[in-house]
């Protein structure tokens, strides 16, 4: 597909009050391997043309992969005619100042190109990882999946915006099942895909792939043996890779301002934040510091502008514990007064851009692991999500991981497995009471965040450290 | 451009791509596409509206025991077509000699044709959506409504030929007053405007009766009675691997123990893979038509697993022509002798959910799941609504709430259709009843 979208806009801007035009070509690739064999080798190309067309203050949308002269000029059409015979209805006037007007490009940090990965290379990886979780003892099933996504993004619209962006992603996951008896367990690298980065080929890993694989042979052995997680109230410990999701769930969520709003009440759900709750209410702890960072160099949602072509910049959500901003574009910040981010994306060429959450980070605190771990008395630390559940409003989560420890007396002491915990979010993060330094800080990503409606399934990038939380409900896998 | 040629238009694509096949080359190729008016609604209004056109094709190409698939979306353009489809070609063939041969790759088969068409009715662009102005003065809706033509078509280098479209409208919604809310589906095969009227006001009455002060529950048991909705739910979450034969081997199917006899459900709980409702193409990705009726969960025991080809060479298996993904397409959930007018009488005193929301297994190999009330719940004491609940948190095993504390199951069962449009409308549903348990754990 090769659309000159500057003689498109020539051709439709005079029909219309305001004209935006966004193509999207994406081409992924997904090879898995499972139980040693081949198991998907699928390669997907998608591409369209969305139009946004303005009569009178109202906006529609319209997409198509027909994009022939024919197809485009009925792409219009329908746009048009729904912006007309859907103004006695609008919700909003559209206003121009919701959109980009500036000229810009983006592009993935990469060294080199995903389109230059040799496939023969990558399936020797997966050959090798297998070989090594196949001779785990017990195991019962294995697999080693990778996903990359090439995306090329152009956007211009009436106020001038010209915007091109280039992406390059990796996805990757590794895991092992095995069974002792009755007992079944999982183990995988961090959970599905949680290895989500922005990289050319050089974030495919070899070495990292066949530790990964040595060392969930021995864990997931450990699982096998280990003793059911206890159910009590105490410390819990969180690995960067639960921390992930418990921030995705319990902060990008409810902070997002179109779900306030009550865009989202019939599918993913509403918000328990409230509008005057920016720049009062006290979110967690005064060690809580969240981000929404765009330019997070390799982070899986890094981006120079968002899908309306507004320049994207890092931003304090919760700073101290104090809930300023929310995750909101410039179409919400419209619908109302409060502070907001560029984040108006969209899962590709077919669907009008919403607010989401690009990277949102916890940043780091000044406590090291071991001194975490010395000041426990009673706890259990938490690795890799493997259940999660959140109620509509974002307040009464239960999430629960494949690998936890159980910690007394400043010392861990041995393996348990399935370890679940549940709270609420606003006395959850005000619970935090000590946050790892730089030193245990990992960045993850996943590619599987939906929403919306129609739906979507969009990219995010989540980093954090480690950190303990008190007095929190831990329960284990009892029937 | 009528749908007749649509079909007349792939099958050509199609057979000029299998005459460039050579040797021990062969390949299928299926199609997904559709014609979608989305409208999105908040406080009654159009929060946003998406025209979408898209047409995506699926060249599986087979090399000896090697198989790759490339997808690529493109236009109804002959040219365009040819073109694309001679690259995606070309492209697997330079890739096939890198991917491993695949010992349990499902030979093509040509044992099937099918044509299926479903012209329902739907509304004009000068009755929707100008029409819900009327009923819903005064009201706060959230939802979407979807609408227009879908079409699916399959065809493989043997000859095997499957063509099914479908012309539908869908309004999902919900209803609120502050915090609360009704939520309902309006999908019907023949739009009527006074039938959706009728529905919308029902559901105001309802939303009045949510207008009394929330009752707060603390942790513990309740009887309770499920919706057809939150049984729905509930059926949905099996989809993820729960009746897959595979996965069962793999030892991750939640009803694992319930295949090897160590749990078991409720002698009121079968289920049927039932696809006489014609809602969802027979044929699956291979081409192969499943049988109208599979029995997979008869008198709380397994009958049979969805099992496909693949799953029946690897394990040495009966294929009931299961998609290779083994995700239920047409669940269907067998009924009781609950009248709709003994429920609250039954209930006694406990709770009424309409719905869930959120679920996800808390531990696979005992089937227990957690999950949030949503939507219209309400606390019943003697046999009369109270008043909404405040929202609560479950987290109990399908042996315990579908197992030996199912008490009834209603006579009537609801069709709740698959609205899900992650990157195309999906089609079919679940079919079930409400389900009335004499204990059902909350936790939070």
């Amino acid at each position: 597909m090769n659309l000159d979208l500057n003689k498109i806009f020539q051709k439709y801007s005079s029909e219309c009050d305001w004209l935006g035009l966004r193509t999207v070509q994406k081409r992924s690739q997904w090879r898995s391997m499972l139980d040693q064999r081949p198991d998907k080798n699928n390669t997907e190309i998608e591409q369209g043309l969305m139009m946004e067309v303005v009569i009178d203050g109202q906006l529609s949308y319209a997409a198509t992969s027909h994009t022939s002269p024919d197809g485009i000029e009925a792409c219009f059409r329908h746009a048009r005619d729904s912006s007309i015979r859907n103004k006695k209805m609008g919700l909003n006037l559209f206003d121009p100042k919701t959109r980009g007007s500036m000229s810009g490009e983006y592009s993935s940090e990469k060294k080199t190109p995903l389109s230059q990965y040799e496939l023969t290379d990558l399936i020797q990886i997966q050959k090798d990882t297998s070989h090594i979780l196949a001779s785990v003892p017990n195991a019962l099933s294995y697999w080693v999946h990778f996903w990359f996504l090439e995306t090329k993004m152009n956007y211009i619209n009436s106020n001038g915006a010209q915007i091109t962006q280039d992406f390059e992603r990796i996805s990757q996951t590794l895991g092992i099942t095995a069974q002792k008896g009755d007992v079944i367990q999982t183990r995988s690298d961090g959970g599905l895909f949680a290895h989500s980065y922005q990289s050319g080929a050089e974030g495919i890993k070899k070495e990292q792939s066949l530790e990964g694989a040595e060392r969930l042979g021995v864990e997931v052995n450990e699982l096998l043996d280990a003793p059911e997680c206890p159910s009590q109230n105490c410390d819990l410990l969180v690995m960067p890779n639960q921390m992930m999701l418990q921030i995705h769930e319990s902060i990008g969520h409810p902070l997002e301002l179109d779900r306030i709003l009550g865009d989202e009440r019939n599918y993913a759900g509403s918000s328990f934040i409230r509008p005057n709750d920016f720049g009062k209410l006290q979110y967690g702890s005064d060690l809580m510091n969240v981000t929404f960072d765009p330019h997070a160099g390799g982070e899986f949602a890094s981006y120079g502008f968002d899908d309306t072509g507004l320049m994207a910049d890092k931003k304090y959500l919760i700073e101290k514990g104090l809930l300023k901003n929310g995750l909101g574009s410039g179409e919400s910040q419209e619908r109302h007064s409060w502070g907001g981010v560029s984040n108006a994306r969209s899962a590709s060429w077919n669907r009008a851009p919403i607010d989401r959450m690009a990277n949102i980070n916890l940043e780091p605190g000044h406590s090291g692991m071991q001194e975490m771990i010395s000041s426990i008395e009673n706890g259990i630390l938490v690795d890799t999500n493997r259940s999660w559940s959140i109620d509509d409003y974002r307040n009464k989560f239960q999430f629960g991981c494949e690998y936890g420890k159980l910690i007394q007396d400043g010392e861990v002491k041995h393996v348990v497995k399935n370890p679940n915990y549940r709270g609420i979010t606003v006395p959850f993060w005000n619970s935090l009471k000590m946050l790892g330094d730089r030193s245990t800080h990992q960045i993850y990503g996943t590619p599987f965040c939906g929403k919306g409606e129609p739906n979507q399934i969009i990219d995010v990038g989540h980093a954090s450290p480690c950190a303990l939380f008190k007095d929190i409900e831990v329960f284990g896998g009892e029937s | 451009m009528n749908p007749t040629n649509k079909q007349q238009q792939f099958f050509h694509w199609g057979k000029n791509l299998f005459s460039q096949l050579k040797g021990n080359e062969s390949a299928t190729l299926s199609l997904a596409a559709e014609e979608t008016e989305f409208t999105r609604f908040n406080h009654s209004l159009i929060r946003q509206h998406t025209w979408v056109k898209q047409c995506q094709i699926f060249l599986k190409y087979q090399k000896g025991q090697k198989s790759l698939e490339i997808s690529v979306q493109l236009g109804w353009d002959d040219e365009q077509a040819r073109e694309l489809l001679n690259e995606v070609l070309e492209s697997a063939r330079d890739q096939i000699s890198s991917i491993p041969d695949d010992p349990f790759l499902a030979p093509l088969s040509c044992t099937d044709q099918s044509l299926c068409s479903h012209q329902g009715t739907l509304p004009s662009p000068e009755i929707w959506p100008s029409c819900l102005s009327d009923p819903l003065t005064e009201q706060d809706l959230a939802g979407i409504s979807s609408m227009g033509p879908v079409y699916r078509g399959l065809m493989n280098s043997l000859g095997m030929s499957h063509w099914y479209e479908t012309q539908s409208f869908s309004f999902d919604y919900s209803l609120y007053d502050g915090e609360n809310a009704v939520k309902n589906v309006y999908a019907p095969y023949q739009w009527k405007q006074e039938e959706l009227r009728e529905k919308l006001n029902l559901d105001i009455v309802m939303l009045e009766k949510l207008k009394r002060p929330p009752k707060k529950l603390e942790p513990g048991k309740y009887r309770c009675y499920l919706g057809p909705q939150a049984v729905a739910e509930i059926l949905s979450l099996l989809s993820w691997g729960a009746l897959s034969y595979a996965q069962t081997q793999r030892g991750n199917s939640p009803l694992l123990k319930l295949w090897k006899n160590e749990r078991q459900l409720s002698e009121l709980f079968s289920l049927d893979e039932d696809f006489s409702q014609g809602l969802v193409p027979r044929f699956n990705n291979l081409g192969e038509s499943a049988p109208e009726k599979i029995t997979l969960i008869q008198n709380g025991h397994i009958n049979e697993l969805l099992t496909s080809q693949r799953s029946a060479l690897q394990y040495d298996a009966l294929s009931n022509k299961a998609s290779e993904s083994e995700v239920p397409r047409a669940l269907s959930m067998r009924g009781g002798s609950l009248e709709d007018k003994d429920i609250l009488k039954k209930i006694g005193t406990g709770l009424y959910l309409a719905n869930l929301h959120y679920l996800n297994w808390s531990n696979v190999t005992e089937a227990r799941l957690t999950g949030m009330t949503r939507f219209a719940c309400l606390w019943v004491e003697n046999g009369e609504i109270v008043g909404p609940i405040e929202d609560m948190r479950f987290d109990e095993t399908l042996y315990s709430f579908f197992g030996k504390h199912l008490v009834e199951l209603t006579s009537e069962k609801m069709f709740h259709p698959n609205l899900s449009t992650y990157s195309e409308r999906s089609l079919g549903g679940v079919t079930c009843p409400g389900a009335l348990i004499d204990q059902f754990t909350l936790t939070l």
